[in-house]
Parts: C-alpha cells; structure tokens; sequence
C-alpha cells in the first residue's frame, strides 16, 4: 500500500506505509543566489524526498527535522536557517549549490545543524550504489529516521539508483507484528542498522530467518555478540559490513565479512577506508595514515572524506568544521590499532576520572555486554557529596531471557574489568531503554525512571 | 606528670621566653637549626615514647605543641615540629613493624633525623586518589616513581613517608605508605618552594625516579595507605592546631601588655571596651578551641568517627587564629603594622591553616556530607 | 551467625542496593565486585565501630581483612568490646 515517486537525483520508488509530509516553514526568498529554503518535519513519504531533491538541486537548503518535532522546535530551526539563507545571499554571490542541514547532537545536549552540500551527497549516493550493487531490483528497508545521516545511504542512495525504499514507521518498531510484516511481504534485500534497530529486528523475527537481504550495513554503534548472533540466523545468505562514520564526515571506514565472521568475532573491526576517504591516527608517535601503520598504536582518528560536511549552521553563518588551514576532521573518538585491525576504543569524552582512575564509560558498556548476560548497557558517574559513584544500568540479552540478577553480572564483569572500573550502582531494567533522537539511550530519561522507583 | 623529659621540657619553654629571644620577622627560608637542636634535647620528640601514641599521649604532645607555639618566636619551626611528630614519629609507631621502628625511631626522636610526608602532587591536592606517583612490586623491593610537592620539611629531611599507588603483579592494590630515605639514588629533594609565610619550615618538591624501596621499607599492610593517611592527618591537625591556638595565647599576652602600657586621651587604651573585647574575643576562641581538641584526643581511643569533629576543630582554630592576628593588629594601631612589629609575620603563617591539611571550603563540604546533605 | 548476617544486611542496605542479604555470598570479593571503594570502606568501617564498639581510630587495620563479608565479620569479632551473653 502507498505510493510511487520519482526523485529527481534520480530515479527510484517508494513505497510508503502511512504519513504525510508537512510543510513546517517554507519561504521563499527570492535572493541574487536565487536561494530558497524549506524546514521539514522528517515523515517518511515519497512527497517529502520529491520536495527535498527539487529544493536541493535549484540550489535551496533543506533541514530534516524529527518527525514528532514540537512547532517551536520546528521555528527555531527555521529561523536558523532563514537567517542563514539571507546572510549567504548577501555574502556569497558564487553558487554552492545545495544544502542539506541535518540537527545533530553535541556533546552539551544542544543540537547543531550540520550542512551537506548536495556535491558532497551525490559522490557519496554513487559510492553506495557501487559498492553495495543498488539497482532497480534493489529493495531497501528503511528503519532509521530520515533526519539521520544513515538515511543517506538507505534512502537516498537506493533511490538514486533505481531501487525501492520499503519505509518503517520508527513510532512502531517495538510494534513485533509490524516489523516482521515489513520484512515478509516486501523481502527486502539491503538493511541497515543502528544497535537499537538491530535488536528491535531480532526481537521481531523471533527466531525466522529471511533470505532475500544479500547485505547487512551496521553503524552508528557497538552491538552485543548476542545481537550479531541472532542476526547472522536471521540473514543467512547476506554479507555484514561494519560502518563507522559521522554525521560531519558521512561514513568513511568499512569492514565487510561473512555472517560466520560477524557473529563470531569478539570486537568487529571498524575495517578500512572507503575509497576517496583519508583516516588518520593521532597516537604518541604522530599522525600516521591508518593505511601505513606497523606498529601497535593508539589516538584519535582524524579523517577526511570527499563528502564532507561544509561546517555548522550557527547564527546565520556556517562555522567551519575544521580549524582553519587544517582540514582533517577530529572525530573524538579513541582507536586502536594491532594485529593489522583498527579497532574502536570509544567516545574520548566518554573517558573521565573516576577516584583518580582514567575509566572509559564505553568500554565499560562494551565489559557489561561482552558478558553476554545483557543486551544494553548504560554507565554514569554521579558524585554525591564528594563522593563518586560508578552507576549502570541494564537489559536483558534478549526478548526470552531474564534480566540477569546483579551479582551474577558482577561476578562476569569483574572477570574482565580491574576493581576500580566496576559500577557500584546496578540498575536493572526490564523494558528497553528509552531512547534519544539519535537512537542512542536517552540517559536522563533513565535516570529519571530509577528515581522514580 | 614530671618526667626527666618534663623537666628538660620546661626549662626549654623557660630559655624560649626569655626576651633575648625575641625576634623580628625571620629571614626568609632560613630554617632555624638552633633551635630545632634545642627543641630536640628538650625531648619534646620522645612525648609518643613515654606517653604512647593514644589519648595520654596525644593529650600531652598537644599540650607541648601548645606551649611551643605560645613562647616560641618561630611559628614555622613549630610547624616543622608538629610534622616531625605528626608525619613520622606517630606513624612509625602506629602503624610501622618493630624493625622499621627499631631502625627510625631513635634518629626521628632524638631531632637528629629529620622527617616529613609526601601525599600532595601537582594535580592531586584535595583529590588524593588522584595521585600518580607509583610504587611497583618487583621481587624483594618496589620501584617508585613519581613527583610530589608542598612537603613540609623536604628541604632537610632525612627521610619522607611516601604515599603512593602501590601495582603487585599487575593488579592495583590501592595507595600505600613507603619510609624512604632522601639520600637514596633517585631521590632529588633539591627544589625548595618559596612560601609567603611559614618561611623558616622548608617546604619543597620531591621526585622519585626509580627508587628501590625494599619491600621492608612499607609501613603497614600493602593497600593500606588511605586508613593510616586518615590517622596520621588526625593526629597531625590536633597538633598543627594546638600549636595555632599557642599562637593565639601569645597574641593575648602581647595585646594585654600592650593596652594597659599605651596611653590616649589620658588613659590606657584597653580601658576602651571596643579595644578589650577584641582580645576577650581571641580569648574565647581560646576557650573553645582547646576543649575540643582535648576532647578529640580524648575520644581518638573511643568508638566513634572523629571526623566531623576533627574538621570542625579544624576550621575553627585556623580561622580564628587568622582573625586573632587581625584583631591583635587593630589592637596593636599604627605600631602593629610597622615592618619593625612582628604582627605582619603572624598574619602570613596564620593564613595559610585555612589550607594545609585539607582545605577548610572541603571540609565544610565534608561535614554537610555526612550531615547527609545530598548535592 | 548474627554479626555475618547484619554485615550482609548493612552491605546490602548501603551499598548493592539491587540485592538481597540472601543473595550476597560470604566469600564474595567486595573491592573486585565493585560493591566496596577504598572511600565506602572507610564509612564501612565507621558502621563497624559504633555498632560493635571498635577503637577503629586507634588499630592498625589491613584492608584485605575487610575484602568479603566473613572477613568483616571476623574482623568485628576480634576486636569488638561490647560482646552480649547468647
């Protein structure tokens, strides 16, 4: 049921399950640039990718805001962009051509606007396309947002070659029925996935497997082996490629592998550059090519991929990315490289002192569930009183199991983590956690749900 | 009690308040070694000795710590004095085996031996689990490194109690306490720190690079730094702080004289009710400052926590010995705050109690805490 | 055993809420478990000494002693003051 389209980057169909596009704010401001501009609430409809392509490529700006997005969330990006969009009329009288803004959160919590030229997006659409095969027989299930900078390579690439998007509606993906629906009547045969979609697929499958998807793209997170497992039964014939990337840079490393090699591997690698993609690591050594590396080595990656962001929509002008004169982006994100594989060490400003000891929150979410004994893991600090408490919280591994009691976790946990790195706090959930716009769990809407126990 | 020790005692407080004693604002840095050699056959360092380390003996190296600070013009030599009996002697004999304390108590109670403890570092003050400095276990001996400064008494001391990250085979056991000697190889205690009061107690920086401690060397258990850093900074501020309130007795005095001899309008000044109440006011602070650390001597051998009281006394003297000098100076006029009056010295080695041995702002924090005050 | 008991219960009260006195084994290592700091012993230390009458500001005290609940709790019977007549 639903509709057919035409984007004009392309050519492709969409078939869509409910929704409409609204049109938030949309002005026209007819400039020297002949600059145009549009805010839309992210719907998944064929309307919305025809108004957004047609906008993009006359050389107007396009923000993607959140679906369920309030009206004066809605009007503060607007104005954002209005008042970017006149302040490049009057300043820049070359063409850039088109901008895709997409809210991305900082690390403060505030949302920043990151801004896409379409340039950018169209190498990267042919990228996709060529590696993973896109074509008209191509039949994308979409389970992500189309705010998120995934949607790039779900969405728009697939459409850009010919294929079918199969939409998920992301209000319902905890809905088991739905989304095992989505899959049977459509056989997708391409499915990307964020830890948080991953399991709500797992869960909806409930043990059936679907042959037609050929490629598995996992990103935007680290997932349970429990998880990989359960995926590779569910997929059995497709490749698994792991994807690390950022809504300022899109993705620039991939690992590509078996669905034996993702279920069994302990940490997936974040692989190798995407062709026309530099990464760097920053260690004590230097910065070094991730290509030409030997020795064992450990920093921040620092990369630079032919679709890059221009910078941050801030105040009506756009904030460069990049120091000036360098333009390598810092992705704040710690990385290690040995036995020949880069692997992810996690959030650098996930790395606080906890009594005096460097822990890594990340790495000890990845300890909780490396026990196999949870599905997701959530860790904080909060000092009281000068002092501080080391709190996590967790779920069960999976919709049969139970959420396991807190000293047998502990007991697995401190199997693989020094004391000083152990939460003191266990918080045990037993529904899914809430979750945040980025499909991320939403920690303080954790916190306020203990409290209120 | 009349001991020996009691009588070289008193006629040691005697020689110390002689006026020929009476000295102007110290020169800067210079430690007082005469003195300290004075202090040290008055046996003042073997109160632990004869009294033992619990309430008797607290009681009496508070009341001597007292003494010392009401006639002694060196206020930084009584804090040198304090950390000798604090840092190290209190130490050893609390926590240390007999052979340790066989080897380092005759030298540290005789004053021939110098000593002090090195907690703070660069980037851990307050924040001690914050330290880096590091001691790991490799057969019959630990390797040190590591950096640490604000030592009381580094410039010349003999040996340091050293509180560092203690790694045995590879697994953090916690922070522990090592007696290390200054001239060993690896130790450099070369850098003094130029204070703005106190001047007459060295202070400095110390580093360890690579220092073979003999695993004989460790005061008490492997990991059991913090409990006998949490004892030993106790037993060090209930005497740092009978030396301040001494301090205060010697303002009282010195006021005292001076309004009954300085005359206005005809009359002695400290017929002036403003004027006199400003030294009844250092007066009982007085009072109340030494009723609880006697009364936190006395419960040390008890039951019960100690540290809100502890912290209180502590905050208390230090800021009311600070607000003492100030009185003393408006008492004093014009004549008090001349270079040539040693009232200015009092103001800068009083100021400093707000800091040392824990921050009195911290501290505060710490009583609401345990208040169960949730921030 | 009362004082094994009333230590779990205090452990269980204060610091692993999420369990049960019950649950918590004996032997269980506290520090590697993360249900003990080098801080919270020090509070656990101030419980041992009102309760049970301990002159904890005045004995040497090693902390492997304290790394499970039978070693608190024997740690409490060899110094405690203020045994009760059973």
């Amino acid at each position: 049921m639903g509709s057919t389209t035409k984007s004009t980057i392309g050519t492709g169909r969409l078939a869509v399950s409910a929704g409409k596009v609204v049109d938030a704010v949309a002005g026209i401001r007819e400039g020297r640039a002949g600059d145009r501009f549009g805010v839309y609430r992210a719907v998944k409809s064929g309307r919305l990718v025809d108004e957004c392509a047609e906008l993009l490529n006359r050389g107007g700006v396009v923000a993607l805001v959140p679906a369920a997005s309030s009206e004066s969330y809605v009007e503060a990006i607007a104005e954002q962009i209005e008042f970017f969009v006149r302040s490049q009329a009057e300043a820049e009288p070359a063409e850039r051509g088109g901008i895709l803004a997409l809210p991305t959160s900082g690390s403060t919590g505030a949302p920043k606007l990151v801004a896409l030229p379409v340039a950018g997006i169209e190498r990267f659409v042919r990228w996709g396309a060529a590696y993973f095969g896109f074509g008209p027989l191509t039949v994308s299930l979409s389970l992500s947002p189309w705010n998120f900078d995934v949607s790039l390579l779900d969405t728009w690439a697939v459409l850009a070659a010919g294929g079918s998007v199969v939409v998920a509606d992301t209000a319902r993906l905890h809905d088991t029925a739905y989304l095992a629906g989505r899959l049977r009547d459509h056989c997708p045969t391409f499915v990307q996935v964020v830890p948080s979609t991953l399991d709500a697929l797992v869960n909806a499958a409930d043990g059936a497997s679907y042959a037609s998807v050929r490629d598995v793209v996992l990103t935007g997170g680290v997932a349970s082996r429990a998880s990989r497992i359960s995926a590779a039964r569910m997929f059995p014939r497709a490749k698994f490629h792991n994807v690390y990337g950022a809504t300022e840079i899109n993705d620039c490393l991939i690992e590509t592998m078996s669905a034996v090699q993702f279920a069994e591997t302990e940490t997936l690698p974040l692989g190798s550059p995407i062709d026309g993609c530099e990464v760097f690591l920053d260690s004590d050594g230097g910065t070094q090519s991730v290509g030409h590396l030997h020795a064992e080595a450990e920093g921040e990656l620092l990369v630079r991929t032919p679709w890059m962001a221009l910078g941050y929509i801030t105040d009506g002008a756009l904030r460069p990315l990049t120091a000036p004169g360098d333009d390598l982006y810092p992705m704040k994100d710690q990385a290690s490289w040995s036995d020949g594989h880069l692997h992810y060490l996690g959030r650098r400003d996930r790395t606080l002192k906890l009594r005096g000891q460097r822990i890594n929150l990340d790495e000890i979410e990845q300890a909780a569930r490396r026990t196999e004994a949870v599905g997701m893991a959530c860790a904080w600090v909060e000092e009281t009183g000068g002092a501080q408490q080391l709190h996590l919280a967790y779920t069960a591994p999976g919709p049969e199991h139970q959420v396991p009691s807190g000293l047998r976790l502990r007991l697995a946990m401190s199997a693989r983590l020094p004391a000083f790195a152990m939460p003191n706090l266990l918080h045990p959930f037993t529904a899914p956690f809430p979750l945040n716009g980025n499909g991320k769990p939403d920690l303080s809407s954790i916190k306020s749900r203990i409290e209120s126990e | 009690m009349t001991t020996i020790t009691e009588d070289r005692w008193s006629g040691f407080i005697k020689e110390l308040s002689k006026p020929a004693h009476e000295s102007e604002r110290t020169q800067p840095g210079d430690f007082a070694a005469g003195l300290w050699e004075a202090a040290s056959d008055s046996g003042v360092f073997a109160t632990f000795a004869e009294a033992g380390t619990h309430a008797t003996g607290m009681k009496a190296a508070i009341s001597r710590m007292r003494e010392l600070g009401r006639t002694s013009p060196d206020r930084g030599l009584t804090f040198s004095a304090v950390t000798q009996l604090a840092s190290t002697i209190y130490c050893l004999r609390a926590f240390a085996d007999k052979a340790l304390c066989d080897r380092y108590l005759p030298g540290a109670e005789s004053g021939t031996a110098i000593g002090g403890h090195a907690i703070t570092e660069p980037d851990a003050g307050s924040d001690v689990m914050n330290m880096t400095s590091t001691a790991t276990l490799c057969g019959e001996h630990y390797v040190l490194t590591g950096a640490k400064c604000f030592i009381t008494n580094a410039p010349v001391a003999a040996t340091l109690i050293v509180y560092a990250k203690t790694v045995e085979d590879g697994v953090d056991k916690g922070i522990s306490a090592f007696l290390v000697e200054t001239n060993w190889p690896g130790v450099d205690t070369s850098k003094t720190m130029e204070t703005a009061g106190l001047r007459t107690s060295p202070i400095g920086e110390v580093t360890f690079d690579n220092v073979h401690v003999p695993v004989t060397q460790r005061v008490g258990h492997s990991g059991a730094g913090l409990l006998i850093l949490d004892q030993v900074m106790k037993r060090e501020i209930l005497l740092a702080f009978a030396g301040n309130i001494g301090e205060m007795d010697q303002l009282v005095a010195r006021s005292v004289h001076y309004v009954n001899n300085r005359k206005q309008f005809g009359t002695s000044i400290g017929s002036n009710q403003l004027v006199a109440n400003r030294i009844a006011e250092t007066q009982i602070a007085i009072e109340l400052g030494a009723a609880l650390l006697d009364s936190v001597a006395d419960r040390l051998d008890g039951f019960d926590d100690v540290t809100v009281a502890i912290a209180a006394a502590k905050i208390f003297i230090s800021e009311a010995n600070v607000d003492s000098v100030v009185n003393a100076m408006r008492v004093h006029g014009g004549n008090g705050y001349l270079d040539s009056s040693p009232l200015g010295g009092y103001l800068l080695d009083a100021v400093p109690g707000a800091i040392y041995s824990g921050s009195n702002d911290l501290l505060r924090t710490k009583i609401a805490t345990m208040l169960g005050i949730h921030s | 055993m009362p004082i094994l008991n009333d230590v779990k219960n205090y452990i269980v009260e204060k610091f692993a809420t999420d369990l049960t006195a019950e649950e918590l084994p004996s032997d269980l290592d506290l520090l590697a478990t993360g249900i003990l700091t080098s801080i919270t012993t020090v509070q656990l230390l101030g419980w041992c000494g009102r309760t049970y009458q301990i002159p904890i500001n005045s004995i040497s005290i090693n902390p492997d002693d304290l790394k499970t609940p039978e070693g608190i709790a024997c740690f409490i019977e060899a110094n405690r003051s203020n045994v009760v007549a059973s």
